[in-house]
């Protein structure tokens, strides 16, 4: 449900994205007759038997995959640890280059993938660690190979870890004011605006999209906080491929807070996303 | 303050030293004085039924008015029904933990600990201090709480269960068993009616567990009408028998030894944080530990949460375990 | 008696010309198509005839042979039926108009045909359509299924056809087809079916899908599915998040 609901707060879908998105769905078959134009960003979610296939697209005539029909939108695995690992596999490629080519004798077709990619998992191979309800049962080892199994490569694209606490029975009857995604939307398109106009010479449109030297560029950090990222690295044990991540994370966290400087509480937070990378994770 | 012991000591309990595989430590804190007093186990399922509460409590009180040491394993259920009653009734209780005491579990009986020892109780680990919870240790446990105690009562098992564990262990240890039967088709009661089958001895009343010990001696007690006590008689019985045992415990031998991962149990009620984080780590303290919660407590945004968490945690002030953030 | 009817293919979303060539002469009857066809273009063959027949046309016996060109690039997909059967029925002499020519080489025929002559819709007519005009197409002949994806580009007239018997109609300029305007919605509302402020609580994960949404990162929820304190969050847990 909190996936599902990604789509309505990404940044305002522009007519060609829309134009895109309603190319790709029309082989597909998924057009309304009445109503041809796709106006809202696509949400996928494909079952854990997903072949890698149907997954990435392929055929006779090469029709798109699940990722091509997020594109401009939302993939998510559910269950991530559940899906085949060559399916898993095939989607490296295409994460990184936003595009997928399918090659037949002849020739070969490409379609477009530009997705964010949502997956679900549990913590570790007994679901209990991090509650403060039930314990925990799973050795340290156990975890790691749990986490490890879900391929070094994929947790390399992803930049958050985000932890879901169990629902409370209580939430559901609570009159509790939530902002909507029209709200939340709107700082969103601030914070991408800002993006887009930064980057506008690179032709990359976001912050998940830095280079590395494009991080030296623009996500430089003041001494205080290189010494606190130093220092977080050491105590967390955080993992070396956690660094670049959690600067452009910082950078999107400074963006929303419409500050042109990476600041301490920006980095902390963007680490507070990284609980994966922890070396203690499963201690 | 936290005593660390091994079997070179003389407050090592003999019948500890008796049992298959001693604890080869122990961790001490409270009044090690019970160690050599004659105790009692009551155990039983975590999740058990209201009656099996009520019957716990019930023979809980009854055996600790008839001065007798209540054992238990301070788990969720029968185990914290037990040490509950045994303090209401002004008795003497232990608690043998699964973990270190820097990692007491469950976080809810966290009062309970600190109450047991208010109340001149005992807790017991073999565990060193950051030593975390887990299955194996529980079951670990159960055979000091067997090894301790001259009896075991359990009041509720079900059909697979730790607890018919520990009655099998205690049978080893030759160990009373001490059995409550229940009605045949109650799943709660398979394990305990099975024990019965097997020849523990079912009891319906603490009296009857009293009358199986030739060296105790069950002593009929007046019927206590609360009203009808004189309030300042009892306070003044309260303050003497506290100054008793205190004396008792200044002149029993100590070897205090504290290691370096050995954690003052005052440092963790005093620890002052900086002044924007108190509310914070006082909450984690009390253990809320889902940012939710947090959130709603304070008043604050997620991300002012978060910072402070994390900050909390660089300070090391508190740190991130698998059962959630802990103080430290 | 040779026409030529234009069509085209996708090969993923790039668009290729398809001319349907007709020729019909004296001979053994027979109706081949060749050009690399799949099965399902063969299929079509039964459809063609079929749906010529019920339409009142009659049933040529002479030597029909239909060429899909390039003939090196394979044709797969019924959206062939519909300019295989203009184009026999231009090359057996059913249509009269001396614009026949020009028309035809301005415009694209795309459809599927059932047995009774109607035209049906097929997938990827809007990407079809792009490249149609980027080819120099002027106007599209199509399912009036299809007719308002088409009608989103402008620039092409967009000819909605129900069945075989009206097109062929307007081509002898016996009626009158009117084309279609582009009714559809192009102002983009951002309107979804569902909210974030349907969700209660949760306020961390949905910060880090803020974070998520304003610098395109992908993420990983991890989920305690099993905390037991209620069975009910057990289950409601999985489904909210």
């Amino acid at each position: 449900m909190l996936a599902k609901r990604l789509p309505s707060i990404l940044p305002d879908i522009t007519f060609q994205e829309a134009l895109e998105v309603t190319k790709i769905h029309s082989i597909a078959g998924n057009v309304e007759e009445d109503n041809p134009l796709i106006l809202k960003r696509p949400f996928r979610s494909p079952h854990h038997t997903v072949t890698s296939v149907a997954l990435v697209g392929g055929g006779n005539n090469p029709r798109p995959g699940e990722i091509s029909l997020a594109h401009y939108g939302v993939l998510f695995l559910d269950e991530m640890t559940e899906f085949n690992k060559k399916a898993l596999e095939v989607l490296r490629g295409p994460l990184e280059d936003k595009k997928v080519t399918i090659s037949r004798v002849n020739f070969s077709v490409t379609y477009p993938c530009n997705f964010i990619f949502i997956a679900s998992m549990n913590p570790c191979p007994c679901g209990y660690y991090g509650s403060s309800i039930k314990e925990c049962i799973c050795k340290p080892e156990q975890i790691k190979r749990y986490i490890n199994k879900i391929s070094g490569p994929m947790l390399d694209r992803i930049d958050l870890h985000i932890e879901v606490e169990s629902v409370k029975y209580e939430k559901f009857n609570s009159n509790e004011q939530s902002e909507t995604s029209e709200q939340v939307r709107y700082r969103v398109n601030q914070a991408r605006k800002i993006q887009i106009d930064r980057y506008k010479e690179y032709g990359i449109l976001s912050n998940s999209e830095l280079t590395p030297k494009l991080i030296d560029k623009y996500c430089t950090l003041n001494l205080q906080s290189k010494k606190l990222l130093e220092n977080a690295f050491e105590r967390l044990g955080l993992s070396v491929r956690a660094y670049n991540k959690i600067l452009k994370v910082a950078r999107t966290i400074a963006d929303l807070d419409n500050s042109e400087n990476i600041e301490l509480s920006h980095i902390a937070e963007a680490i507070q996303y990284r609980s994966l990378d922890r070396k203690y994770w499963g201690n | 303050m936290i005593l660390k012991i091994t079997q070179k000591d003389d407050i090592y309990p003999d019948n500890l030293r008796k049992i298959k595989n001693p604890p080869k430590q122990l961790y001490l804190e409270g009044n090690v004085d019970l160690l050599n007093a004659n105790i009692i186990s009551i155990i039983g399922s975590r999740s058990c039924t209201e009656n099996g509460i009520k019957l716990a409590t019930k023979f809980a009180k009854g055996l600790s008015k008839q001065g007798i040491v209540i054992a238990s394993g301070m788990a969720v259920g029968i185990d914290s029904a037990a040490h509950r009653a045994t303090l209401k009734a002004k008795g003497k209780t232990i608690a043998v933990l699964g973990s270190g005491f820097n990692n007491i579990f469950p976080k809810e009986n966290i009062k309970l600990y600190h109450e047991i020892i208010k109340n001149n109780g005992l807790v017991i680990t073999e565990y060193e201090p950051n030593i975390e919870p887990s299955s194996n240790r529980f079951l670990e446990r159960n055979r000091i709480v067997s090894g301790l105690s001259i009896g075991i009562l359990v009041v509720e098992a079900a059909h697979r269960s730790g607890t018919s564990v520990t009655a099998r262990l205690a049978t080893e240890q030759e160990k009373k068993v001490f059995v409550l039967p229940h009605e045949i088709d109650d799943i709660h009661g398979i394990g305990t009616n099975r024990l019965i089958r097997n020849g523990a001895i079912l009891v319906t009343s603490p009296r009857e567990i009293i009358e199986e010990f030739e060296f105790l001696e069950y002593k009929e007690l007046k019927i206590n009408n609360t009203n009808s006590i004189n309030k300042s008689k009892r306070k003044n019985n309260r303050q003497n028998k506290k100054r008793n045992v205190d004396d008792k415990y200044k002149k029993s031998k100590n070897k205090e030894i504290k290691t370096q991962s050995c954690n003052n149990t005052e440092k963790i009620f005093k620890k002052k944080v900086k002044t924007e984080y108190q509310e914070v780590y006082d909450l984690i303290f009390d253990g809320i530990n889902s940012i939710d919660e947090l959130c709603k407590k304070t008043g604050l945004k997620v991300k002012d949460i978060n910072n402070m968490l994390f900050m909390l945690e660089l300070e090391g002030n508190i740190i991130k375990t698998s059962g959630g953030y802990k103080c430290i | 008696m040779l026409s030529i009817v234009k069509s085209i293919g996708l090969q993923g979303l790039n668009g290729y010309f398809i001319n349907i060539e007709v020729d019909i002469s004296n001979g053994m009857p027979c109706f081949e198509i060749v050009g690399l066809p799949d099965a399902s273009i063969k299929e079509s063959k039964e459809r063609v005839r079929t749906a010529i027949k019920n339409s009142g046309f009659e049933t040529l016996s002479k030597r029909i042979i239909i060429n899909l060109a390039p003939a090196n690039i394979r044709k797969e997909g019924s959206n062939l039926d519909f300019p295989i059967a203009i184009g026999v029925l231009i090359a057996s002499g059913k249509v009269n108009n001396n614009n026949l020519n020009r028309f035809l080489e301005e415009s694209i025929f795309i459809g599927e045909l059932s047995l009774d002559g109607d035209v049906e819709k097929v997938n990827g007519i809007l990407p079809i359509t792009i490249e149609a005009k980027k080819l120099g197409i002027k106007r599209i002949v199509l399912p009036k299924k299809n007719a308002k994806e088409a009608a989103i580009i402008e620039g092409l007239e967009v000819l909605p056809i129900n069945n075989i018997r009206e097109i062929v109609s307007f081509l002898n300029n016996e009626n009158n087809i009117e084309n279609e305007i582009n009714q559809t919605n192009l102002i983009m509302n951002n309107k979804y079916d569902v909210d974030f402020s349907d969700i209660k609580g949760q306020e961390n994960a949905k910060r880090a899908l803020e974070i998520s949404a304003a610098g395109g990162h992908n993420c990983v929820l991890i989920r305690r599915t099993r905390d037991w304190q209620n069975y009910a969050c057990q289950k409601i847990t999985k489904y909210i998040t």
